[in-house]
């Protein structure tokens, strides 16, 4: 099962700082976190409560073994049994031209 | 130019001959250089010799705040010390909070220029017009701590704010820091060592005066919207009050960038146990503010209960069991992942320990992880360290940190920085860092951006130059990848101008996890009533940034000096994340230098210098 | 004399130390940024990971009013703060060595004494605050203050103990 590492102010809202959730693909592993961690949790993922996975909140960072979906398939790369995802919240908005 | 947001003098003081004198700022500095670390380094330029030795008497210290500093801006405490760094041989611009600059600026003054040496320890004593240089001789050996504690006493001015050096200063350990307000400090390239050859311990000051803002309702209107994004934006209005820089250490190391045992590894198993998660869990009493400051990143902690009695130390400080604080990401990075070591409360003591004592955790903790790659190597025996010193042992990090400020035993070779002690046994190889300095919490081969700007800050390895894990790692403002060098040198040089202009404004550079210099730029608009677009700041920038650099060549550190340790560019990382992965330094370079205007030499051209105004 | 019909209320526990309250107040009083001049002033104990924040709470016994001689203070009939009349105040200091909490203040420039005068009822410290330790509300001193000094014997026994 895909382990997940929750850093940070997320681990109050998710209730610890490593999950085993069952999924074969990020967009899976949000759906389910968000069933067994409430409604609230939408909020925190999504930019639209329900906009699902294809609206990821911008402060939402998710990795996976280590490297950004962003520069992977999105939500819609694939997990197998072994691999490590990591989300956390690091939405700042500054820097050059942002 | 009637100076607002400026006070529009600069206190000149002789420590040689004991002259103080004042002098108006120079009105066409101010609006170029803009301030702090801007108008300082003009001054450094005008009156010192890029050849001088760094801890003689003809090189120049200065202090500088920006025309925000001890304004309602958020983030307005910063003041920038300037000078040639010892550790380096490069102009060097150390940059501290807390509220010594506001103070500074309270008494009436911008900048303060510093020549000479006192032929006896001395202090100086500012209060508002009263400026006067006191004997130190019964603060010389004192720590950080005890030094401001007894000015105050002294004084009878228990309010003033004192900014001071430690042992390692007085013993000019090359990486020695200037503290102020017990927490903050200048901390970097040595500028404590150069304070300490002038044979000055402290600066105190009490200002009673006031900033003044040329145009209120501007100023007024545009700060709340500068407050209002800060607060909306997670990282400075949850993140940062919540872990403080800290919260970077598991992130960093989920992405397998966390430099671990001196660079031989890329994560550290036990990143958590000194993660900003776990110091809120256990050890946390506060967050506290600089001056001014509406993020309030700052630790107050406490060490936990079995700490206490752990590791006896030497020195300071009277209780452990009173509140300390720290410790920044970075400084828990060097006393801890670099060095193998997994203990809180022994990086809370080290930590405590560099405040006092007055030196550079960075540089320290990387030059004891160089050490104890040497030991592990068998360069280094027991009978030469004094001690067994394998990765991991948190004991002899500890004594090694106060035998290195006061240059006792092998500290008189840690007091060196780990590239002169490599060079001295043989092995310049397990030096981890550019132009002399140690390198902070990112491994360069995990993130190539940080390679480049490692390689081109002008004070050695640096990650405030160019903070380009804001958008390798952060992905602010838009995600780039780490491992990709394509648009590395431009994203570099936009991170260094625009560190650099805000550098010199006098806020704090954690304000542009929240805001840009476009909201900046309004709010020096309304203080200084000199009209400043943001494409004005980041020119600024730009011209201070190639200031620096002229002066640097001139002083023989060129571009020949833009290069990493081998290590870096050979030895791939041996697991995790970004296993595999060496910096591609080589291909950034070139375009870097293009994108900065400069010959394929790395050298400013004529046309760049004169389309700054610096030519 | 009349009560306050509200008041400074201060929670030192949210205070972080960054005295943006001081340079609201100063700007108000002077039209500087000048901590000096500020009648609400934040106290940093370090070691006791302490910061505490003070300023006159409107204390319905006003020491401070029935020490002076002239007559120099006065009750604001909208807010009910304290209020020096600085045509009236001839600088003696009397009010300074009467308030009990000192909150009240002797201005060496003007030779007036500075106290807060809740910014007739719109106080600048308290939008200035970024984390709400100081807020302003109808209240009662004598009641509030009994939370506070038990808050600040809650911080220093936590001090003395060394626990978090």
């Amino acid at each position: 099962m895909p382990e997940v590492r929750v850093l940070g102010g997320l681990r109050a809202r998710m209730g610890g700082a490593q999950i085993e959730v069952p999924a074969r693909g990020v967009r899976q592993l949000l759906e389910r976190l968000i069933e067994g961690g409430g409604p609230g949790l939408a909020a925190v993922f999504y930019a639209e409560p329900d906009g699902g996975p294809d609206t990821l909140h911008e402060d939402l960072r998710v990795l996976v073994n280590g490297r950004s979906i962003v520069f992977l398939d999105g939500v819609d790369t694939p997990l197998s049994e072994s691999d490590t995802v990591t989300l956390h919240l690091a939405g700042a908005r500054g820097y050059p031209g942002g | 130019m009637s100076f607002h947001g400026w006070t529009g003098v600069v206190l000149r003081v002789n420590l040689t001959g004991g002259k103080i004198q004042r002098e108006t700022l120079n009105e066409d500095w101010a609006r170029d250089f803009v301030g702090g670390r801007g108008v300082a380094a003009r001054i450094l330029v005008d009156e010192v010799d890029p050849n001088v030795d760094a801890l003689s008497p003809e090189n120049t210290l200065i202090f500088a705040t920006g025309p925000l500093t001890g304004t309602n801006a958020s983030c307005g405490a910063r003041y920038m010390v300037v000078t040639k760094g010892p550790l380096t041989g490069a102009m060097t611009t150390s940059n501290s909070g807390g509220r010594w600059g506001p103070e500074f600026k309270f008494a009436g003054y911008d900048v303060l220029v510093l020549e000479g040496r006192s032929e006896k320890p001395v202090y100086l004593w500012i209060f508002d017009d009263r400026v006067e240089l006191r004997s130190a001789e019964h603060l010389w050996g004192l720590g950080v701590f005890e030094t401001e504690d007894t000015i105050k006493r002294d004084t009878g001015i228990s309010d003033c704010s004192v900014a001071a050096i430690g042992q390692a200063g007085e013993n000019r350990v090359l990486y020695a820091a200037i503290v102020n307000d017990k927490f903050r400090a200048a901390g970097r390239s040595g500028v404590g060592a150069v304070m300490g050859s002038k044979n000055l311990k402290a600066i105190a000051v009490r200002g009673t005066g006031g900033v003044s803002i040329a145009r209120p309702r501007e100023m007024m209107e545009a700060q709340w919207r500068m407050k209002a994004k800060l607060t909306e934006a997670p990282l400075t209005s949850e993140g940062l009050p919540a872990y403080g820089t800290l919260a970077l250490m598991n992130v960093i190391n989920e992405h397998g960038a966390l430099p671990t045992r001196n660079f031989k590894e890329a994560q550290f198993e036990k990143a958590e146990d000194i993660s900003g998660e776990e110091l809120a869990a256990t050890r946390l009493a506060t967050n506290k503010a600089c001056f001014a400051c509406t993020i309030a990143c700052g630790r107050v902690s406490r060490i936990s209960e079995e700490g206490v009695g752990r590791y006896a130390m030497h020195t300071s400080p009277r209780n452990w069991r009173h509140a300390t604080e720290g410790p920044e990401f970075e400084n828990a990075w060097s006393l801890g992942a670099d060095c193998g070591i997994g203990d809180l409360d022994a990086i809370l003591k080290a930590n405590h320990i560099c405040n006092d004592l007055g030196m550079d955790p960075i540089s320290l903790g990387a030059t004891i992880a160089a050490a104890m790659e040497f030991y592990e190597d068998g360069v280094l025996t027991d009978d030469q360290v004094g001690m067994s010193l394998r990765f991991g042992d948190a004991a002899a990090m500890l004594a090694l940190c106060e035998q290195t400020a006061f240059r006792r035993g092998f500290g008189d070779e840690l007091a060196e920085g780990s590239k002169r002690m490599g060079e001295k046994f043989g092995r310049p190889d397990v030096f981890m860092g550019v132009k002399g300095q140690e390198f902070p919490a990112y491994d360069p081969r995990a993130i190539q951006g940080m390679g480049l700007g490692y390689a081109t800050s002008n004070r050695g390895a640096c990650h405030l130059r160019a903070y380009t894990v804001s958008a390798e790692v952060v992905g602010i403002p838009e995600p780039m990848d780490p491992r990709a060098t394509e648009g590395k040198a431009e994203l570099t040089k936009a991170f260094q101008d625009v560190s650099t202009a805000v550098d010199a404004s006098g806020l704090c550079l954690f304000l542009t996890f929240g805001i840009t210099v476009g909201d900046i730029a309004p709010i020096l608009s309304a203080a200084t009533g000199v009209d400043t677009s943001e494409d004005d700041l980041v020119k600024a920038g730009e011209r201070i940034w190639n200031l620096e650099r002229v002066w640097n060549m001139k002083a023989g550190i060129d571009a020949s000096e833009d290069k990493l340790p081998r290590r870096m560019l050979e030895d791939g990382i041996p697991a995790g994340p970004a296993a595999g992965q060496v910096s591609r330094l080589g291909e950034m370079l070139p375009e870097y230098y293009r994108v900065r205007g400069w010959t394929p030499d790395g050298r400013p051209s004529q046309e760049k210098l004169e389309e700054l105004g610096i030519g | 004399m009349s009560g306050p019909t509200a008041a400074l209320q201060i929670h030192p526990d949210k205070c972080t130390g960054c005295r943006q309250c001081e340079l609201a107040c100063s700007w108000v009083q002077v039209g500087r940024f000048q901590p000096s001049k500020s009648v609400i002033r934040v106290h940093i104990f370090d070691e006791q990971a302490s910061f505490a924040p003070y300023a006159c709470f409107q204390c319905s016994e006003a020491w401070c009013m029935q020490a002076c001689p002239v007559n120099a203070i006065d009750v604001d009939e909208n807010t009910g703060a304290k209020i020096v009349i600085d045509d009236a105040c001839v600088g003696c200091k009397l009010c300074v060595i009467a308030c009990p909490f000192g909150t009240i203040f002797f201005d060496k420039q003007s030779e007036k004494a500075a106290k807060c005068d809740l910014c007739a009822g719109e106080p600048a410290c308290v939008s200035a605050c970024p984390t709400q330790a100081i807020e302003y509300k109808p209240v009662d001193p004598g009641a509030w203050l009994t939370g506070f000094g038990n808050q600040v014997d809650q911080f220093y026994r936590k001090a003395v103990e060394g626990k978090s």
